[in-house]
């Protein structure tokens, strides 16, 4: 009994803290429109995810930090550290909303589809409870420890995602063909 | 980095650009800052007199439009410490008093009219989040190599300089 408490306790406990991480983000105040659309929506994607994984290696790796803390001044490691659990949180956010939009977009389809298997929707349903998952707890940690450090995390979580996208779109390609 | 597929005069005119003009400026955030100042302010759209009457117009604005975008990834992505030693060069060659050109940098953001206008968003802030950082530093190592021989309440010169004139 003692046990379960102590589990409830420590859930509880995380809970509280995602939702002061997410209260303590906020939206950027730059008003961009990201790149604009075209009819080839493959070459866009691939770009996005190139770069994003690049955005990836600079927000969670630790050359900057290196190059920061070498420095020796207290404020600039601290304006570092606030600023890249900045980008760090907009980028993980925006991984688990792309990652919302490919499963809106894949139970549209799959409502028309007529092969569907249970075994690729389970599989699929899987990887994005995984990918929600790794995204709370990278979260949970950037909040807690900065992102630096947490970058074969972040890796793990794109590598999630790319494949919900490639699960994703062999679902739609079902539909289609 | 991943290279969008140019129609071909497009890619002429970029081509040219690169060798032209782009290929005289040393750093890639003076290049960056050049290309933002060819981008009209109200409209949005980019013009180089030289390039415009080399190629047709339309073709010119999307290749400055495309390298613009091109540097500033490369800007945007770069090491701190590169990012640091860049702008600390930029700043030597505006020959401005380095304490009035980092107030002026840090209270003003000039740098957020270097940012083109379809990027992807977190580039956006990371571009923003990193020259905010490199100010930072830059206003950190100021007293030890400036000795602290410049006030803080000392006003801007009278006539400052603007963008640095690279246009072939």
């Amino acid at each position: 009994m003692i046990y379960l408490s102590i589990f409830a306790a420590l859930v509880l406990f995380f809970a509280l803290v995602m939702l002061v991480a997410r209260s303590l983000y906020w939206e950027p105040d730059l008003n961009i429109a990201g790149p604009p659309g075209t009819d080839a929506a493959g070459r866009i994607d691939e770009a996005n995810d190139a770069m994003s994984f690049e955005i990836l290696l600079r927000a969670f790796g630790d050359d900057d930090q290196r190059f920061i803390t070498a420095l020796g001044d207290k404020h600039v490691e601290r304006l570092l550290l606030f600023e890249r659990k900045r980008i760090a949180l907009r980028w993980i956010r925006r991984r688990s909303a792309e990652a919302r939009s490919i499963m809106r977009e894949h139970a549209n389809r799959a409502r028309e589809a007529s092969d569907l298997t249970a075994s690729g929707e389970a599989r699929l349903a899987f990887r994005y409870m995984e990918l929600l998952t790794l995204c709370e707890m990278l979260s949970l940690g950037v909040f807690l420890f900065g992102p630096a450090g947490l970058q074969k995390f972040a890796v793990q979580t794109n590598m999630a995602l790319s494949e919900i996208k490639r699960f994703g779109n062999v679902g739609a390609d079902t539909v289609t063909s | 980095m991943w290279r969008k597929v140019l129609p071909a005069d497009v890619l002429r005119a970029y081509e040219d650009f690169s060798s032209r003009s782009l290929a005289r400026i040393p750093s890639a955030l003076e290049r960056l800052i050049y290309i933002a100042s060819t981008r009209d302010y109200n409209s949005g759209l980019y013009h180089h007199e030289g390039l415009a009457a080399r190629f047709d117009p339309v073709a010119a604005a999307k290749a400055l439009e495309y390298a613009h975008a091109e540097v500033f990834h490369e800007v945007s992505l770069m090491p701190l410490g590169k990012l640091s030693d860049e702008l600390e060069k930029y700043m030597q060659s505006a020959k401005e008093e380095p304490l009035a050109f980092l107030t002026a940098w840090q209270k003003l953001e000039p740098y957020r009219v270097a940012i083109p206008m379809h990027v992807d968003p977190t580039v956006a802030e990371l571009f923003v989040s990193n020259i905010k950082i490199a100010l930072a530093v830059l206003r950190y190592r100021l007293p030890k190599e400036a000795g602290h021989q410049s006030g803080a309440s000392l006003p801007p010169s009278p006539a400052p300089r603007s963008l640095p004139q690279f246009r072939s």
